[in-house]
């Protein structure tokens, strides 16, 4: 396409210019033509401008940070090693610990022995029974309150059996 | 003597003469003693990245959590580069795909806008033409860059993008196609719509 001296240039032509893909007679025009360039002018001082501040802004920010990234680098670079040490530190204090206990463990059976397990035994006999007593009310307090949609069911199971056996007594049972 | 390479990750076809590849060798080097320098990495590529996510984002404390997550990915993952594309465009690439891992995983938008911390655009525009003697044109540069600035936030995310890797960080055509993980025509067509949208509201046209 031949563009003469009178015939300006669209403005797809000028973005494809900036963007760098624009006919050689695009950019033959646009140097000699000052209406063409006074149009890309606002733009290009602009970016321009932007350009060098945000990219100054940036320095004067990354300047001050530098140093984290090298400690995170650190950081980064000799975690294997150690996680390595705290594995194996934490390792032999579990050993010695361990080593301890064994050592000292038919000492402290022959110091305390039949009270502490009556007193388990009897700890474990009491939670049962809590535990029996919480279940007990449970069920009872789900047999009262069912949702209106399964009342049907909870009455022919309460005509076809006993009408004291309640449903949570045959759970028990 | 022409050689023909062909590099297959960018699917790009280069001929050079053997000097070309030499200095081509000479600067993929280059970019991978950079990359093993940390130090160095951070020295010379930290502010690019960080504009980009900044003007990408719009929230300045993300980007700073970004482009460090991004300097550190491509430290870790430097055997993986092959001097295919410059250092700068593989970096870029690398902080375009946390923003948009960020993105997807942002899933409460009210958080997201509640915890962002917009960017301080007049902080940005006081690093404008320190240099130059007059106030007047300091000021106009500053109210300029704030222009831009405001502009930017009104393009979709794939336009502010690649005008951003275009413009800012001057990558060609097909470096950014490659990073944006689209066709050149695409990249195009976004370019196209944000340099519509920046020039009609920057008063380019009467």
């Amino acid at each position: 396409m031949t563009i003469s001296p009178m015939q300006h240039l669209s403005e797809e032509e000028l973005d494809d210019v900036l963007l760098g893909v624009g006919t050689a007679e695009s950019e033959l025009h646009l140097a000699a033509c000052e209406v063409c360039s006074a149009q890309l002018a606002p733009f290009q001082t602009s970016v321009a401008a932007f350009n060098e501040g945000s990219l100054a802004w940036a320095q004067a920010k990354s300047n001050t940070v530098s140093r984290d990234l090298s400690a995170a680098r650190l950081s980064t670079g000799h975690r294997q090693p150690l996680a390595w040490a705290a594995g194996v530190s934490s390792l032999a204090a579990i050993a010695f610990v361990l080593a301890i206990n064994l050592h000292h463990a038919p000492e402290v059976a022959e110091n305390n022995p039949p009270p502490a397990a009556h007193v388990s035994v009897a700890d474990n006999a009491q939670e049962i029974a809590a535990d029996n007593a919480m279940l007990e009310a449970i069920n009872s307090e789900i047999s009262s309150t069912a949702p209106s949609p399964l009342q049907p069911f909870r009455n022919s199971s309460t005509r076809l059996g006993d009408s004291h056996h309640s449903p949570a007594r045959e759970v028990r049972d | 003597m022409n050689i023909t390479q062909t590099i297959p990750a960018y699917g790009l076809t280069l001929t050079e003469t053997v000097a070309n590849d030499k200095i081509v060798g000479t600067a993929r080097g280059q970019a991978i003693s950079e990359l093993d320098d940390i130090d160095a990495l951070v020295k010379n590529y930290r502010a690019r990245i960080l504009r980009f996510v900044t003007f990408s984002t719009g929230d300045a404390d993300l980007a700073e959590t970004l482009t460090q997550d991004c300097l550190l990915k491509a430290w870790n993952a430097r055997a993986s580069f092959r001097g295919e594309c410059t250092l700068n465009t593989w970096l870029t690439s690398i902080a375009l795909n946390l923003v948009r891992d960020h993105q997807r995983t942002q899933k409460f938008k009210f958080w997201k806008q509640a915890k962002a911390t917009a960017v301080d655009v007049s902080d940005v525009a006081s690093f404008v033409a320190t240099d130059e003697t007059s106030a007047d044109k300091r000021l106009i540069a500053r109210e300029q860059v704030g222009r831009l600035s405001g502009i930017l936030e009104t393009l979709s995310m794939n336009q502010r993008t690649a005008f951003l890797m275009k413009f800012s960080d001057e990558m060609n055509l097909e470096e950014i196609s490659k990073a944006m993980h689209m066709p050149v025509n695409t990249v195009k067509t976004h370019l196209h719509r944000a340099l519509k949208a920046v020039r009609s509201q920057l008063g380019a046209k009467p």
